[in-house]
């Protein structure tokens, strides 16, 4: 009886390290201030959520140098969901003139970026590295409507997290570009602008 | 004397705008929506409660950029029949009203062109039927506490906002044409107060 018990009692633990290491979590934390573009747009059945800032990792972020990525895509017919976030070359990403910022990255080449997709398998979300590739995106002010926009915001993706404390400037335009292979453009929420101060912390299965 | 009479020409201009801006203010609590469609920023929200009836009301704003360099805009806003807003059920929400049947709702239409110089006409409505229907697409949830200006024209919208909110499908006719936004948000508002001021 006693033995039959400490063999449940393992079991049960052996179930709650499994499901510990299921959902065992990484983060990445940025700070960014001055120019940063985002767009909201659809590609191959996938809705996507581009941000690209100046900016770095928050520890350390010495100063305002420094250039990041995120993203985040729903695939509606397979429900996956990818997160993607790293520091990029400043190269790779134009923004000295606000009415105009563009980005040209191959994620696949950049040092230490995450990119993890995940599908809801099971009662399990299962996740796997990738995908990586060319993200290529013009963003052309349209004047549309100019904002200033003061937000803290949680948000829960699939296994994936966000805080965001956005303190910014910023006007509508018109974006264009290549996601992974496929083209988009959006025009109905893209923002481009200024950071005052904006700090993303995204939280991940590892 | 130079310092002052460029004062009296800065604040002539600004006295005679403020004295012509029309500030409308609305305050919500409960079930709202909230959509992108191409060229228009779409809001429904439940209102506020007067005299135990709830007063939903609807804030748009739409922008073409015309191929003479001008640009056109237009903006909705108004109290709407309680009936025309459902919003009880987190899973979906849906409108359907027509603003030309509602009193007191406030639709303009205005040109603005810089060559050969800047002017601008503007035209009331169009109103008629706008008919959206949401539906929660189960991939974000979110809580967002927002302070947001927005100038669109000669209109600027502030709004406070504490907001519960997931996101949604969106797909209906507006003013005639048909719209689909799949990255709307429906939630709850928990005092989200809007102020829109409009330039004559």
């Amino acid at each position: 009886m006693r033995g039959m018990l400490q063999a449940t009692l393992a079991v049960a633990l052996l179930l709650l390290i499994q499901q510990s290491a299921a959902y065992a979590q990484s983060s990445s934390t940025y700070n960014a201030s001055g120019a940063y573009a985002e767009s909201r747009f659809k590609v191959n059945n996938s809705y996507v959520t581009l941000f690209a800032a100046r900016g770095c990792v928050a520890n350390p972020c010495a100063t305002n140098s420094g250039t990041f990525i995120y993203l985040f895509a729903v695939n509606d017919d397979t429900h996956m969901v990818t997160q993607g976030d790293g520091v990029i070359p400043d190269s790779a990403f134009q923004a000295n003139n606000l009415q105009h910022m563009s980005l040209i990255v191959d994620t696949s080449q950049v040092p230490g970026f995450h990119t993890l997709t995940c599908g809801f398998v099971s009662g399990v979300w299962n996740c796997s590295n990738g995908p990586f590739g060319v993200m290529q995106a013009d963003w052309q002010a349209t004047d549309q409507a100019s904002s200033t926009d003061k937000e803290d915001t949680d948000t829960t993706i699939g296994p994936f997290t966000a805080k965001t404390h956005t303190d910014r400037k910023s006007t509508s335009g018109l974006a264009t570009g290549t996601f992974l292979g496929t083209a988009f453009s959006d025009n109905s929420s893209t923002t481009l602008g200024t950071n005052k101060a904006h700090s993303s912390s995204i939280n991940r299965p590892q | 004397m130079k310092r002052n009479a460029l004062l009296t020409l800065w604040l002539v201009p600004a006295l005679f705008i403020a004295a012509h801006a029309q500030t409308t203010n609305f305050k919500s609590n409960g079930a709202y929506a909230q959509s992108n469609f191409p060229n228009t920023n779409f809001f429904v929200g439940s209102g506020d409660v007067a005299a135990g009836t709830p007063q939903p009301f609807v804030d748009y704003a739409t922008f073409i950029a015309n191929p003479d360099g001008s640009y056109t805009y237009s903006f909705g806003y108004g109290n709407i029949p309680t009936s025309a807003f459902t919003g009880n059920n987190a899973q979906h929400m849906s409108l359907n009203v027509d603003t030309s049947q509602v009193p007191g709702f406030q639709t303009q239409t205005c040109t603005v062109s810089y060559v050969p110089s800047y002017t601008y006409t503007c035209t009331d409505g169009p109103f008629g039927v706008i008919q959206l229907d949401w539906q929660q697409n189960d991939y974000s949830s979110s809580r967002t506490k927002q302070d947001l200006t927005w100038t669109n024209g000669l209109v600027t919208h502030g709004s406070s906002s504490d907001s519960t909110y997931v996101s949604a499908n969106a797909s209906g006719t507006f003013l005639g044409t048909a719209v689909t936004d799949y990255a709307s948000t429906m939630g709850t508002d928990k005092n989200r107060y809007i102020t829109i001021t409009k330039g004559n």
